[in-house]
């Protein structure tokens, strides 16, 4: 639970453990600082505020691998050293004493997405006291408490819908204001894109005719059309739409063609999406009804073992519902993603260099 | 039929390059230049491939695009008024857009598109969509809209079919699934085919007797409206 008041944090100043059993030094300080404190180097800084320990703030950020992705604790780390001091020691006094709670980690993640004190700080004020349920609801884009999350406003723009699935994955602020934007994002009018979610379609459509800017595949463009009238639309790649965002989400994609003769074999297209899982990047994959046939963009964003068989959770911008599919279902083309049965690309994520 | 052989290409390509204007199929944009028509060609070619799905009729498929109307409304495109010209300026002109009426389910003979206007509505896409003003042929529409009709029901019960298979929740390989997913398509795109021209009966031609059909078929529609797919190129 979120309940304490951003004020009673900061005047109560409290020795709090963390989930590693350590003592951690009081760390809330005010958010005012001096003009003559901007700027200034984090030891010096030190040094004026004997009670702010930078180390033991960078060192307290450790990751819970759902909320904050494992892979972006070091980026938040780096990102809260690269804060002037007076932004580092606002920032701590922002977040709750209880190290390990949701409301820490989402202000992490915040600051992993690269967003700035000011916008972390807006963004505190608009979860704090939110219980569990509201922030799964409101701070991603999949798997709402309903299995729900974004849907595509359009035809072809599943490759959009993947992209801002990747993003809300990784940037809460990012997933937060499309939520504020779009309250029924789950949902679409068939006939006419752009009257459900009108914001969301924009955005989506925006993406999805935009010219692709890649390197794997030759030049083209998406086009938008109402989903009950696939026939005047196209559909498109997003690796460079993904690429776009590497500053927000520290991934950088790369496509591969999946199946016998294409890039690389379903095999090792698995132990690639394996691979990205195990630190949390979410990894956007292509279904078709066999190889070659690169049809339906969705996103794979965390794998566990379920009673013994280990299954993935897929969200489907298609229906806008986030699913478990069992290994066996991904290895044998036996999927069933808006009728799509087969792996047959992935946009497999790499760290972006800083 | 028309002549695509009277189609003077380098006026075609000089008025695009004068208004700015290029060309959408599928996902692909051609641009006005002295490789305009064969640059078209091929990729009409490699549209109508990778829309086409196996078993179902070119005329069934809306998403199919006729070569003779594409270029018919190409040789059009130059003597079109300024005002319908400078209202794509800049733009590019989405071929598969369902009322340009240039795929090969639709009621419009390409000596009609020859005559044709356009209307142009204003759009933040860089695409535009322009509607063909246009005489449809009675007669086409219905025996479209019939052989849709019967197609419609004949995917549908080849769905039902398959859904009726045990083995389809029992599959390893998913063969099935993708039966059932074509079947579904198929299903959806007649449907499709079936309501544009019971409609352009209903509405354009005025036909009373077709308006029960129109809106059976925007039902069926509805009904069995399924996520197609992007077809994203592959090299």
């Amino acid at each position: 639970m979120e309940k304490e008041s951003r004020a009673q944090i900061q005047n109560s100043q409290p020795e709090v453990q963390n989930g590693h059993g350590t003592t951690l030094a009081p760390r809330a300080f005010g958010l005012e600082a001096s003009p003559i404190q901007r700027h200034v180097d984090p030891q010096s800084t030190n040094a004026q505020n004997p009670g702010f320990d930078l180390e033991r703030a960078v060192a307290d950020i450790i990751a819970d691998g759902q909320i904050l992705r494992t892979f972006q604790q070091d980026i938040a780390r780096t990102n809260l050293r690269g804060f002037s001091a007076p932004n580092q020691q606002a920032f701590v006094a922002l977040l709750n004493p209880n190290v390990c709670s949701q409301f820490n980690q989402y202000l992490y993640k915040a600051l992993a997405a690269g967003h700035s004190l000011p916008e972390i700080t807006t963004f505190a004020g608009a979860i704090r006291g939110k219980n569990a349920t509201w922030m799964q609801n409101n701070l991603q884009l999949t798997g709402d408490t309903n299995g729900n999350g974004a849907r595509q406003q359009w035809s072809f723009s599943c490759n959009a819908t993947a992209v801002e699935v990747v993003r809300g994955e990784l940037d809460p602020i990012y997933a937060l204001s499309i939520h504020t934007a779009n309250p029924h994002l789950h949902e679409v009018d068939a006939s006419d894109g752009t009257s459900r979610n009108p914001n969301l379609a924009e955005e989506q459509r925006a993406m999805l005719e935009s010219p692709y800017a890649g390197t794997r595949f030759g030049a083209h463009t998406g086009v938008a059309s109402d989903v009950d009238d696939p026939a005047s639309g196209a559909g498109r790649w997003a690796d460079d739409l993904l690429n776009s965002h590497s500053g927000s989400t520290g991934l950088n994609f790369a496509p591969q063609l999946v199946g016998a003769g294409q890039d690389i074999s379903t095999t090792d297209a698995i132990k690639a999406i394996d691979l990205g899982l195990s630190t949390g990047r979410p990894v956007p994959i292509v279904v078709g009804s066999g190889v070659g046939v690169t049809a339906h963009y969705v996103v794979i964003t965390n794998v566990n073992v379920v009673a013994g068989i280990r299954t993935y959770t897929i969200h489907n911008p298609g229906d806008g519902r986030t699913t478990q599919v069992p290994l066996q279902n991904l290895q044998n083309g036996n999927m069933n993603l808006s009728g799509w049965t087969t792996l047959t690309a992935i946009e497999n994520p790499s760290l972006a260099k800083p | 039929m028309g002549g695509k052989s009277k189609i003077d290409m380098s006026r075609v390509s000089n008025c695009m390059e004068e208004y700015k204007i290029s060309l959408q199929v599928g996902n692909k944009t051609i641009a006005y230049g002295p490789e305009l028509k064969a640059n078209l060609i091929a990729s009409l070619k490699a549209h109508n491939l990778s829309v086409a799905i196996d078993g179902l009729d070119r005329e069934l498929c809306p998403a199919a695009l006729s070569e003779d109307k594409v270029l018919a409304l190409l040789g059009r495109l130059p003597d079109l008024g300024v005002e319908q010209l400078q209202a794509m300026e800049g733009k590019s002109i989405n071929l598969a857009y369902a009322k340009l009426y240039l795929a090969d389910s639709y009621p419009v003979n390409i000596t009609e598109i020859e005559k044709c206007n356009l209307e142009v509505k204003a759009s933040n896409s860089p695409f535009i969509r322009p509607t063909m003003i246009v005489s449809f042929s009675e007669s086409e529409a219905i025996r479209l809209a019939e052989k849709a009709r019967a197609a419609t029901k004949s995917y549908d019960e080849k769905v039902e079919k398959i859904k009726e298979m045990p083995e389809l929740s029992t599959e390893s390989d998913g063969k099935l699934k993708n039966q059932l997913k074509s079947a579904e398509v198929s299903r959806f795109y007649a449907a499709t085919v079936w309501h544009r021209n019971a409609e352009i009966l209903s509405q354009d031609l005025q036909l009373d007797n077709w308006e029960n059909e129109a809106k059976a078929a925007k039902e069926a529609v509805s009904a069995y409206q399924v996520l197609v797919g992007a077809g994203m190129p592959s090299n």
